[in-house]
């Protein structure tokens, strides 16, 4: 297997209606952004890989309208669709084409234009033949409250099993939202306090309205390429060192999910097996002391201490007290997405792939006013789609794995 | 392009009788034996797991289940415990709101299964519902055989 290296990053200013521009001119706003990071042409890309979720858009097949204005005329082009975790699929299948030796510059892409859509109808057409099912069954009438209804019973869960506390969360969401103030390309950009966060109005006890993410309008875009090539287009590339997946069965909502053994969605097995054979394949023996940053896939605050865990930087039930230490603060020991993450900006198939470019940025140094004080040679990016059943992890690095 | 020509509505309907998913048997004999407050469940032939409602396939050992063998369905208490909750402040059908009654959903693992499923939980205050609570179907007065029979669940207060 070929080492590979993220070369450009694009990424646009997230907000919640771009009303200017259409889906394909949206994108390649991020796809320009990327090209000219690299400082490459559009002949230098090889293969093109991209990926949204279609239904939010209603658009069902959007490269149809927008591949050529991606770069895509006469060049292989995939799409993956899992859920929230898209973004980073579709980073991974532009790894997998690169390390496997097929193609040697992959660009990739993912986005959402959620002002041209509607996404709880596209949330329903991703569940709706389980739906219907259910109603044929005799299932009454159900409004667990979006994607919200699936996490706030991890949230019951990691309260339940660790003794952490709502101010926690409120704590959590006020670094993550003041991050999001550094960072040009966030969505909801505010310096807040934890007691701005507490005032906000209860949705479905423990997440409050300032626990929970927007919904935007944001692409991103990345170049990955091979180690000969990565060395003469960057000064200092990240390099994409390991990377694994997991699906697990769904968890609670639907019919078939319902039968799960995931029994609680606290446990995020699938996140610990991912981060074990991500970490294995990038060399790295202690993640604890050898991660330097990590940008966790949190589009509620909860999940700033849970994924953490999962991803082995922590262990169980320590996080929200390493947290009161500042250590995952900005200056802290092992910032925690410092981009402000997906509670701050949330464009679905953009969100997941935003976390790998993140720490891309943070390992070149070229992060702005959001780069973290401490020095970065390792960083750890999460996915987390499906049911929270899809958990994608990617390990980067300053220099190229040993292989 | 101004606000007012910013939006255009086509009227119509997501035509979803177009649509022909199968729903499936294997809910079939699950559903029958609710009407007589009874809950099958199935257990794998191959690990052991216990599912409810049944599931025509493993997804853990992938071992496809015989319907027809008597020893592959397991009758299944209607009690079990809370693994988590939420308490439901707004409604998002028809935009943002607030509820005039908060429902508290709860996840539930009925005793002896591997599997746990989104109920409501009834006859319950606030600050009574707890992660571990005991709790048991609450039957309708007549069971019809569909899965809103045990979608009510009260706190077990005796054991």
């Amino acid at each position: 297997m070929r080492n590979i290296a993220i070369v450009g990053v694009g990424i646009t200013k997230h907000v919640s209606k771009r009303r200017d521009v259409n889906i394909p001119e949206f994108v390649y706003e991020a796809v320009k952004a990327a090209i000219e990071d690299a400082d490459i042409g559009i002949r230098d890309i090889d293969a093109l890989v991209t990926g949204n979720m279609p239904g939010f858009e209603g658009v069902n097949c959007p490269e149809l309208w927008g591949g050529g204005y991606w770069g895509g005329y006469k060049k292989p082009m995939l799409r993956i669709t899992t859920g929230g975790s898209t973004g980073s699929s579709v980073a991974q299948g532009a790894f997998y084409l690169v390390a496997s030796g097929v193609f040697d510059t992959v660009l990739t892409m993912g986005f959402e234009k959620q002002s041209d859509g509607a996404t709880t109808v596209g949330l329903e057409s991703a569940g709706m033949s389980d739906f219907v099912a259910m109603r044929a069954y005799g299932m009454p009438e159900l409004d667990p409250a979006g994607a919200i209804g699936m996490f706030v019973f991890q949230a019951i869960s990691y309260m339940a099993r660790t003794g952490c506390t709502i101010d926690y969360f409120d704590r959590a969401a006020a670094m993550l939202r003041s991050n999001a103030a550094k960072n040009p390309y966030a969505h909801i950009q505010q310096q807040v306090t934890a007691e701005d966060i507490a005032d906000t109005p209860m949705i479905a006890y423990p997440l409050r309205f300032g626990h929970t993410c927007p919904t935007s309008d944001g692409a991103c875009a990345m170049i990955v390429t091979t180690k000969e090539k990565a060395q003469k287009m960057a000064k200092k590339p990240a390099w994409v060192n390991g990377w694994s997946s997991c699906a697990e069965e769904a968890s609670i909502a639907g019919l078939h999910g319902a039968g799960s053994i995931n029994i609680d969605p606290f446990d995020q097995r699938g996140c610990k097996f991912a981060a074990t054979k991500a970490y294995a394949m990038a060399g790295i023996k202690e993640p604890q002391k050898e991660i330097h940053l990590a940008e966790p896939y949190v589009p509620f605050a909860h999940q700033l201490f849970l994924y953490p865990e999962r991803l082995l930087l922590f262990n169980e039930g320590e996080s929200f007290r390493q947290f009161d230490q500042g250590v995952m603060h900005r200056d802290g020991r092992l910032p925690i997405c410092p981009s402000g993450g997906v509670v701050s900006s949330n464009a679905i198939g953009a969100a997941a792939m935003i976390r790998i470019a993140e720490c891309a940025l943070q390992i070149m140094g070229k992060a702005g006013e959001r780069q973290v004080t401490r020095d970065v040679h390792t960083a750890v990016a999460h996915g987390l789609g499906g049911q929270a059943n899809f958990n994608v992890v990617t390990v980067l690095g300053d220099k190229p794995a040993g292989r | 392009m101004t606000a007012e020509t910013e939006h255009i509505q086509i009227s119509g309907k997501w035509p979803l009788t177009q649509y022909r998913w199968k729903t499936g048997g294997v809910l079939d004999k699950f559903v029958q034996g609710l009407r007589e407050r009874q809950i099958y469940g199935t257990k794998c032939s191959g690990c052991g797991t216990v599912f409810v409602p049944p599931s025509l396939i493993c997804p853990r050992c992938q071992s496809r289940l015989k319907l027809e063998r008597k020893e592959n369905w397991i009758r299944i208490s209607d009690k079990g415990i809370v693994v988590s909750y939420t308490i439901s402040h707004m409604t998002i059908l028809g935009g943002l709101k607030e509820r005039p009654v908060r429902p508290i959903y709860i996840i539930v693992k009925l005793d002896d299964t591997d599997t746990s499923n989104m109920a409501q939980l009834m006859q319950t205050e606030e600050d009574q519902v707890h992660v571990g609570m005991r709790i048991k179907v609450d039957w309708p007065d007549n069971p019809k055989g569909a899965l809103s029979d045990i979608f009510y669940f009260k706190p077990l207060l005796a054991p």
